[in-house]
């Protein structure tokens, strides 16, 4: 089996039939929810802004605005669904608006790594058992002190409950924990898209059994990919899935 | 030779040559070492696929190993994206090479990849990706797998949207923004449409961009 990615893992536990058609099938998405892509190219202007404070430069708001702007025109090229009342240009001035708030609230530490990649054989923290899957990624940030920070846009702010339970994060410190043999502290950096934007940054940790739970939750859902278990999961995401009509046509086969 | 004996711990560097982290690896000479240990009898390459701009020049190798303990088989595959900028010209030895390493680690049951299948400087140095210093990196989705780029009708693998995206950030970074970029991008590629652009001439247009070094500090090379 090829690795697995965290991205994957997220898709299959949505829904294992869409997992199959975008991962397995591959069958081209006829749209892309703009939500998502906008989310990518928010990224590509704090990956651009994070990368110029390691390299010794101070990025003025504009330059990394354009960044984010040619990354959203780009986007913009393919068919986009917008929901509710967004729009291109809508979301091109809530991304400035947004990577305004990050500029100016981003300051002092350093990041020591940017898109850290990582591919290890999963292995269960707990017991030290063999889960013969091999788990890659890429984690958003590092800090100095070994912080390890997820970046998300978001409509809403992130509950408690949904930190502690926000799988990304779970993994990230998973994967610190196979690596250097300690838990590190957390971080959720969440863009809000509210009509003010607002940028929150809840700290979180696991323990050492929330890190075997989720070494056997990948486990458990490698395990069902090489079943072939691809079965939907109807839900008030099937509303805005690319993969509807397929899925509408699917007769168990 | 110890299983602890194969695995060795690599820094993993910024661009500033900053430690950023490690990652455990074993080498190919050592898995060569302890496979003959465990009574390497034979190793027959297969090469699959010849690197062309049809296939993103990607070269594909197949190797299987017979040891005292079966017969191992694995594939490797070597392109212009997933290796260091010095081994471009040698993606068919590359891609051999990754299969005999992958079929070495199954063969002596050692989990740890290989430093020889790392994606050249993107493992080893930051993960900034190949070619890293200052220039905007592609975007990766959500998560971080590579989408995998379907054939056109005519056979040709098109652009990605990873790459369409860096190659607006590369033009923004040299002042060029929206429908001014894009009209120069179908210029340099010489096509009426972005959608013509084949995942080769992308690669060929980022690499042009790149080596233009007129590009500020936006980030890294596509993976």
């Amino acid at each position: 089996m090829e690795p697995l990615s965290v991205s994957q893992v997220q898709a299959y536990l949505a829904c294992p039939l869409k997992y199959r058609f975008q991962y397995v099938d591959k069958l081209e998405k006829p749209w892309r929810a703009a939500a998502l892509a906008f989310g990518t190219s928010i990224h590509a202007g704090v990956e651009y802004f994070q990368r110029e404070r390691v390299a010794g430069r101070t990025p003025d708001p504009a330059s990394v605005f354009s960044m984010f702007e040619a990354d959203w025109y780009a986007a913009n090229l393919d068919p986009l669904v917008f929901s509710g009342s967004d729009s291109q240009e809508s979301l091109a001035e809530k991304g400035r608006e947004l990577l305004a708030l990050y500029v100016e609230q981003t300051n002092g530490k350093l990041p020591a790594a940017i898109e850290q990649p990582f591919e290890i054989d999963l292995v269960d923290p707990e017991t030290g058992e063999d889960l013969d899957v091999r788990f890659r990624g890429y984690v958003d940030l590092v800090e100095a002190d070994g912080t390890v920070v997820d970046l998300k846009t978001a409509a809403r702010t992130v509950g408690q409950g949904d930190l502690e339970r926000h799988l990304q994060l779970s993994v990230y410190a998973l994967v610190a924990f196979l690596q250097r043999d300690e838990i590190p502290s957390l971080r959720l950096d969440v863009l809000l898209k509210t009509r003010v934007p607002r940028f929150e940054r809840p700290v979180t940790t696991r323990t050492l059994q929330d890190l075997s739970w989720t070494a056997q939750l990948v486990r458990a859902v490698a395990d069902a990919i090489r079943d072939r278990a691809f079965h939907p999961n109807p839900s008030w995401r099937c509303s805005e899935c690319e993969y509807f009509a397929h899925c509408q046509a699917w007769r168990g086969q | 030779m110890k299983a602890d004996q194969l695995i060795r711990r690599i820094e993993i560097r910024d661009r500033n040559g900053r430690v950023v982290g490690t990652r455990d690896v074993v080498t190919y000479q050592r898995l060569l070492s302890r496979a003959h240990d465990d009574g390497l009898k034979h190793v027959k390459t297969t090469l699959v696929q010849i690197p062309s701009d049809d296939n993103g020049r990607t070269a594909i190798a197949k190797v299987e190993i017979e040891t005292g303990k079966g017969v191992f088989e694995a594939l490797g595959d070597a392109n212009p994206e997933n290796v260091n900028s010095f081994i471009v010209p040698h993606l068919i030895r590359m891609a051999e090479t990754r299969a005999k390493a992958r079929a070495l680690r199954d063969a002596v049951n050692v989990g740890v990849i290989s430093f020889e299948e790392l994606d050249g400087d993107d493992s080893v140095t930051d993960g900034f990706g190949p070619g890293s210093g200052s220039a905007p990196s592609p975007q990766r989705s959500s998560g971080g797998e590579r989408r995998q780029p379907t054939p056109s009708n005519n056979g040709a693998v098109p652009m990605t949207e990873a790459q369409r995206r860096y190659l607006f950030r590369l033009m923004a970074g040299q002042g060029l923004d929206g429908d001014a970029a894009h009209a120069r991008l179908k210029e340099l590629a010489s096509v009426d449409s972005l959608k013509d652009v084949t995942k080769a001439l992308a690669t060929e247009l980022i690499d042009r961009l790149l080596a233009g070094a007129e590009v500020p500090s936006h980030g890294t090379a596509q993976r």
